[in-house]
């Protein structure tokens, strides 16, 4: 079985789209949805048969992402941002990535070229991240950032990883490579967003400076 | 393929290569905290006698069959270690990796020195460089956490930079005649370079503390890239080094000397901030 998990804080704009999505393309697999929102968004997605697990007060996108991640029942999670900019439609390729094609994590990589929706300012970070992690790991990663990948259960099981701050996706990514699962890439394509983002671009980048040295040097 | 074992890494055994250059031959030796003894047996095989002290029971055991002698004490049981040693003194004492270990490091060289080392004698002293480029991006970073093995450690409870170091032999009365240090460039990658070697590994295989040191890819990398580290580390030791190296003179002389000179020192210190 495969879940997906999303985390949501005040999407009622996309949820119901995004859920609509997925069971367009993949109509037997758990949704899962953490949510924060002080809007209707856990609702909605429980009246269209998500499994919502609250989090309320809010405590931060990782540990929302680390609850979406340790609480999926299938053998492959794969995950989105609620926000309807990642395509539903890659789903399944994600999926059978890990099923069937021996990997344990696949990225959904944003960054082929650039994106319309993505702000130059993001997207010269995003690659210049993904350039200083592609030397400091000797292979070819180009978005550290993706909230869109997939994860083989067990290997999320067996990793311990530090929730607590920003830019979590990098230590997701990197982690792995660190211990030395098979990890995988395809690109993606990314619309622009439903609602307001949420990201501090400051802490963001620490944030990712911080996770890239810290899986350079485990202790 | 190097081979480690296991995961969380055991006892791996390495031949300090900051103190091979300064041993010298047909020397007496004292190697205090000698572990297994693969660095005594190196030291041995340039022709010199060497006693080692060691505290651990299965350690003493492996250094028996490589040294000269081995006196299985604490390095601070200082009773132990001279009834056992009977009056005997030595041209250089070795302390590599161990000063970090103990409480007051400065207490035991000052003691070892005047007890155990000829006038004239030296110390060749090892010590982790706290201040270590990656250390120094840790601490950028906020890290502050202990290790299995390396800079930081787990057992190690003192830190040293170059500076301190040097202060450390001023403290005791010994002349500095060398300072040096291990490359800490390819070696910074080790944990990451262990982490993915491990995985590879058989995870039944029993943990061979000599794989390391052993094994074809380490010997090619000591013969070839280890002077080329050892030649960039020169540009900045202070930040490039893993280990301190440095070589003190035990000398009465001198000592009489630095001491007049710490004291002047001293009194200029408390003078500027007098006024």
């Amino acid at each position: 079985m495969i879940t997906v998990a999303t985390i949501t804080m005040n999407e009622e704009n996309a949820v119901g789209k995004v859920i609509a999505d997925i069971r367009a393309v993949v109509p037997d697999a758990e949704i899962l949805i953490v949510d924060s929102s002080k809007d209707r968004t856990p609702e909605i997605a429980s009246a269209l048969g998500a499994t919502v697990v609250r989090q309320f007060p809010p405590r931060g996108y990782g540990l929302a992402m680390e609850t979406a991640l340790r609480s999926g029942r299938g053998s492959v999670v794969v995950t989105l941002d609620c926000d309807d900019t990642y395509p539903a439609e890659a789903i399944p390729v994600l999926a059978g990535m890990v099923e069937d094609g021996g990997f344990d994590l696949v990225d959904g990589s944003r960054l082929k070229s650039k994106p319309q929706a993505m702000p130059w300012l993001n997207y010269w970070a995003n690659k210049g991240f993904a350039i200083i992690a592609s030397v400091c790991f000797g292979r070819r990663l180009t978005d550290l950032h993706s909230g869109m990948r997939a994860y083989r259960k067990s290997m999320i099981d067996r990793l311990e990883f530090d929730a607590s701050g920003p830019a979590l996706p990098v230590e997701l990514l990197l982690k792995p490579i660190e211990l030395g699962f098979r990890v995988g890439a395809i690109f993606i394509s990314y619309r622009e967003r439903v609602g307001t983002s949420t990201m501090q671009p400051l802490a963001s980048a620490w944030w990712t400076a911080r996770r890239i040295f810290s899986c350079l040097f485990p202790r | 393929m190097l081979h480690f074992g296991q995961s969380t890494h055991p006892y791996l055994e390495e031949i300090n290569p900051g103190i091979i250059p300064l041993i010298g031959t047909g020397e007496r030796v004292l190697d205090v905290g000698c572990g297994r003894g693969a660095l005594g047996e190196a030291v041995r095989k340039l022709g010199n006698n060497v006693t080692g002290i060691e505290r651990h029971p299965d350690a003493v055991a492996g250094a028996r069959s490589r040294l000269d002698r081995v006196i299985e004490a604490d390095v601070t049981d200082f009773q132990t270690i001279s009834e056992k040693l009977e009056g005997e003194i030595f041209d250089a004492i070795i302390f590599s990796d161990v000063l970090e270990h103990l409480y007051d490091p400065v207490e035991i060289l000052r003691s070892y020195s005047g007890l155990f080392l000829k006038p004239g004698g030296r110390v060749l002293i090892s010590v982790p460089n706290i201040a270590a480029w990656t250390q120094r991006l840790a601490l950028f970073f906020g890290y502050f956490e202990y290790a299995d093995t390396g800079i930081m450690d787990r057992t190690h409870i003192r830190f040293f930079t170059r500076r301190t170091a040097k202060s450390l032999l001023r403290a005791c009365g010994i002349e500095q005649k060398r300072i040096g240090g291990t490359p800490h460039l390819i070696r910074a990658f080790l944990p990451l370079i262990r982490a993915l070697l491990a995985r590879s590994a058989s995870p039944d295989a029993a943990p061979d503390p000599r794989a390391l040191i052993d094994s074809p890819a380490f010997r090619l990398y000591e013969k070839w890239v280890y002077p080329i580290e050892h030649a960039v580390m020169r540009i900045w030791p202070s930040g490039l080094a893993f280990r301190i190296i440095v070589e003190g003179v035990k000398s009465g002389e001198k000592i009489e000397s630095q001491k007049f000179e710490s004291r002047k020192i001293e009194s200029r210190k408390i003078e500027s901030e007098m006024r």
